[in-house]
């Protein structure tokens, strides 16, 4: 059998369907289809298949005004904002980042650039919350160190608030990065042993989010920030039971 | 690599994004949080390859570890949520429009990624293996598949 013969493989269609051939097949592939409509008929159908789904999809590729500015993301730091965002600019804010030990995101300060709070605490919650022997650094037996050293290296007033009447004390707490810098993971838990945890962080802006909520398999969590700190809360429980708790939270946390 | 050229490349982003992540708000928050990656590791870009490639790489790994769930979460809501509009076909689509959308989002995810990034965004069969972390052959089968699943999504004869 010669090879303008030799019968095309689905690949050679689909290729060929897509323009994605060599030149030197394409005539080839021609050839078989003038002696196959079969095969001619499905590359058309393809190929209408094609054109609706561009049809579909090709507005949205359009290019809107702000497209230049959104690679300038506002950084926060005073020092840095002097600097022009050019690419080589953010380059060395990532090794002056690097240097300093602070994340490119914290610089530049975009929430959608830094793992997101909720999934740093839903991440702590199941490294930590699982342990047995060392959930925390420092048991609920020294509270008052424990928050007074936390408070110190967050640079901000930590309160362990107290869940008792949710059904969970407090196991104890540890340092934990968040964001890049020092933040505090508390561990709560209930008298069947079902943990909770409270993540708390610095965040660049004293702004105030409402409640939000994130799943990530069985672990949901409820962030939000206040004042200069963001707090999230996970565990494996309803969301209307963290819902309470994180009120409870919030209203401990609140300056008295 | 400029900046220019990134910013040229927007919009193919955005339509990609729209695939990935057919609610319009996380759809907008994939492409920005792209973009502030791509220029976090422009070291890591290699000249003369393609830099479209390279940030729908970035786009998808993005996608896969953050929006995958998130998206998820909404579409798996009761039908009677609000947020199931947001999955619904845009309403200047022509019927036939919306039945190609419907059936489209039908797919499993990496039929439908490989469709798109190779109709739409015209990537070569070898790029778009790269950016989906898979063999050309697998590129190759997906398509094949996805053809033939989305014919028959919309009820059209395939006999092969």
């Amino acid at each position: 059998m010669s090879d303008a013969l030799r019968p095309m493989t689905e690949n050679e269609l689909h290729a060929y369907a897509d323009g994605q051939m060599a030149a030197d097949d394409v005539s080839r592939v021609e050839a078989w289809l003038t002696a196959h409509p079969e095969d001619a008929a499905r590359i058309a159908a393809w190929r209408i298949q094609n054109e609706a789904i561009r049809d579909m999809f090709g507005p949205y590729a359009k290019t809107l005004p702000e497209d230049a500015a959104r690679l300038k993301t506002p950084p926060r730091n005073p020092l840095l904002a002097r600097l022009p965002l050019r690419a080589p600019a953010a380059v060395m804010l990532f090794a002056l980042g690097t240097a300093t030990g602070l994340a490119l995101p914290s610089l530049l300060g975009s929430p959608a650039t830094a793992t997101p709070i909720f999934e740093q605490a839903s991440d702590a919650y199941r490294i930590y919350a699982r342990e047995v022997r060392h959930p925390v650094e420092v048991w609920a037996g020294e509270k008052d160190h424990l928050v007074a050293w936390l408070g110190k290296r967050l640079g901000e007033r930590v309160v362990a608030p107290d869940l008792t009447a949710s059904g969970y004390t407090l196991v104890g707490g540890r340092l934990v990065p968040v964001d890049g810098v020092a933040g505090a993971l508390l561990m709560y838990e209930d008298k069947s042993g079902k943990r909770l945890t409270l993540l708390l962080g610095r965040t660049p802006k004293k702004n105030e989010t409402a409640f939000q909520f994130a799943s990530s398999g069985a672990v949901e969590t409820l962030y939000w920030m206040d004042n200069g700190l963001a707090y999230a809360v996970s565990g494996e429980v309803s969301r209307q039971a963290l819902r309470s708790i994180a009120d409870e939270c919030y209203r401990q946390f609140q300056p008295a | 690599m400029s900046r220019e050229q990134v910013v040229e490349l927007i919009p193919a982003l955005r339509a990609f994004a729209r695939i990935l992540c057919p609610q319009p708000e996380n759809a907008d928050d994939l492409v920005q949080e792209t973009l502030i990656k791509a220029i976090a590791n422009l070291n890591q870009y290699t000249e003369g390859t393609r830099l479209k490639s390279w940030l729908f790489t970035i786009m998808r790994n993005t996608f896969n570890t953050r929006y995958r769930k998130r998206e998820r979460e909404v579409i798996g809501l009761p039908p009677d949520s609000t947020n199931t509009l947001v999955t619904q076909p845009d309403q200047e689509w022509s019927a036939r429009a919306k039945e190609v959308y419907s059936a489209l989002m039908r797919l499993p995810d990496q039929y439908r990624e490989i469709l798109v990034l190779i109709v739409i965004q015209g990537e070569s069969y070898e790029d778009a293996a790269v950016i989906c972390d898979c063999a050309v052959g697998t590129v190759k089968s997906r398509l094949n598949r996805a053809r033939q699943r989305l014919r028959e999504e919309l009820g059209e004869a395939v006999e092969d």
